[in-house]
């Protein structure tokens, strides 16, 4: 039989399993180190003087813990690369690039969504018990997580975006993946808001007003002169924009990731 | 089984290492890949195993690009690295969880060499030293059963008793579907083993002949007297005579210098390439 060079779901099984294997003390430490993070913190705001009222109250951690922790998880997943001998292995095992990417990819979003939510779900509960316990109130459940008026949705479109960027990041960079990821996606958007003010310096002179009445690539406001006024891309470009940051700049990213994957040399 | 051709490589833009380096080994046989430190036996075998990809040229093994790193390609061979990794978890496991890749993985094979390496099976691979860790990893790649058996310096770190283990393990796992290619600067390990012989120098093929050939065209011979009379292509005095390589003009059979005959080829070239030329 013919082997499949691209994706084999038994070869997929196995390489998954041995994955899981080689980490289990890593992944099992992590989720004790995880858990016991937020149990800890459960037991303070429990016997802090502050009483939970509201599942808001409590939010920022839950999103400041999901973005910090996946997205540091996310840049280890290829921490193989740090090591010579380790790269070796990776490479020559016979599973595809598409396999190993894929493996590493489940690894650091669906599985660590899961089991972050576990976590998370398990330790609101405690403070929920505990408020009942110590004030006879259950915390109110106002948070609609995927709220898309008030754009909580959004916050998990971000995540998803930025695991991507990570994604690379930890392909793309040997060592210190997480800190040169995160360095290179601040640089970005500054180099792209240089280019910005570089653009409106040649179509407009000084004439433009700086902050807060321009926003890069969309909308300029002009101070003076005879074509003073408010010039703003067409709605057709907006949309243009909107619909490149909901659906293609992600996955963009995690097919630059898998082809960065497929041609890295040791 | 493995055609390299006009291969060009360079890990820095203005300084190649490889420029049109064409080599072809076939099934079979034990090569034994020598050069000095530095001469890029390790950035061949790595172009082969498909961890570096040519510039220009190319590097087929069984048909496949190496580079392409497909499954197909990688199930049939198997690299042995000077400094390798193996995960801390216990031999069984190791087993279990990397042999399932490899369908030809002989399991009784691998305990049979463990056994010739004295090496207990329930052991961690944690708990080993450098030397143990490397006659697991070279038990694992021989009981593979793959086409292709790379190895960069293989006896290094193991004693002297492991090393004609080592020797004894290879030569009973070669077969005519097999190639293997041992990389070593440490020439006499490869005593006894290998059926051909490949010199690298400065970046160039500068050798690569069977043993057969070798000793068919060169005669290696201890002299306590060297005589004007014959032509010495190449000699080492030590206390004990004069270790001469001459041409083998009589068809006379003598055992293989590995270490006379590698110092010969670099100092004296020449007169060396032409005989087999």
């Amino acid at each position: 039989m013919q082997t499949n060079n691209i994706l084999d779901f038994s070869r997929l099984g196995k390489y998954m399993a041995l994955h899981l294997s080689v980490s289990m003390r890593t992944y099992v430490l992590g989720i004790l180190a995880m858990f016991g993070g937020m149990s800890i913190f459960s037991v303070i705001t429990i016997y802090s003087n502050h009483t939970v009222y509201s599942q808001s109250d409590i939010i920022p951690f839950y999103y400041i813990g999901m973005y910090f922790i996946g997205l540091l998880f996310t840049s280890m997943s290829f921490s193989d690369f740090s090591s010579k001998e380790k790269s070796v292995s990776f490479f020559m095992l016979p599973a595809s690039s598409f396999e190993k990417f894929i493996t590493a990819f489940l690894f650091t979003s669906v599985g660590f969504l899961a089991v972050y939510h576990l976590c998370a779900y398990t330790s609101f509960h405690i403070i929920d018990w505990g408020m009942m316990h110590r004030y006879d109130k259950h915390i109110v459940r106002d948070w609609d997580f995927f709220n898309a008026d008030k754009g909580h949705i959004y916050l998990y479109y971000v995540y998803i975006f930025l695991h991507a960027i990570f994604l690379l990041g930890a392909i793309s960079f040997n060592k210190a993946s997480f800190i040169k990821t995160l360095l290179t996606a601040c640089l970005v958007p500054v180099a792209l808001g240089v280019i910005n003010v570089l653009f409106l310096y040649l179509l407009f002179g000084n004439n433009w007003i700086q902050k807060p009445a321009h926003l890069p690539f969309v909308l300029v406001a002009v101070e003076k002169g005879g074509n003073g006024g408010v010039y703003m891309i067409s709605q057709g470009m907006i949309d243009t924009y909107i619909f490149i940051a909901k659906y293609l700049l992600t996955p963009i990213f995690w097919t630059i990731a898998y082809f960065r994957l497929k041609d890295k040399e040791i | 089984m493995i055609t390299i051709t006009s291969l060009k490589f360079s890990y820095r833009k203005r300084k190649p290492l490889f420029e049109d380096l064409n080599l072809s080994l076939s099934a079979g046989h034990i090569y034994g890949l020598l050069g000095k430190n530095g001469a890029g036996k390790s950035t061949l075998l790595k172009q082969i195993a498909g961890l570096l990809f040519p510039d220009g040229g190319k590097c087929l093994v069984m048909g496949r690009h190496s580079f392409k790193r497909e499954p197909a390609f990688l199930q049939e061979i198997f690299l042995v690295p000077e400094e390798f990794y193996l995960p801390k978890v216990s031999i069984r496991t190791y087993v279990k969880n990397y042999a399932p890749f490899y369908p030809n993985f002989d399991e009784s094979a691998f305990h049979s060499y463990l056994k010739e390496f004295d090496i207990p099976y329930d052991q961690q691979l944690a708990n080993m030293s450098y030397g143990q860790k490397k006659k697991v990893i070279i038990s694992f790649a021989l009981a593979a059963n793959t086409k292709v058996l790379i190895m960069d310096e293989p006896t290094n770190g193991l004693d002297i008793p492991s090393k004609s283990q080592f020797r004894k393990v290879i030569a009973a796992a070669v077969s005519e579907e097999k190639c293997i290619v041992i990389s070593t600067h440490q020439v006499r390990d490869l005593d006894n083993l290998i059926d051909s012989i490949v010199i690298i120098d400065e970046h160039k093929i500068i050798f690569n002949q069977s043993v057969d050939t070798v000793t068919d065209k060169l005669s290696f011979k201890l002299l306590h007297q060297l005589d004007d009379r014959q032509q010495v292509l190449y000699k080492d005095s030590s206390l004990r005579g004069h270790s001469v390589i001459l041409k083998n003009e009589n068809m006379e059979h003598s055992k293989i210098d590995m270490e006379l005959l590698f110092n010969a080829v670099l100092s004296n070239r020449q007169p060396i390439q032409e005989l087999f030329n």
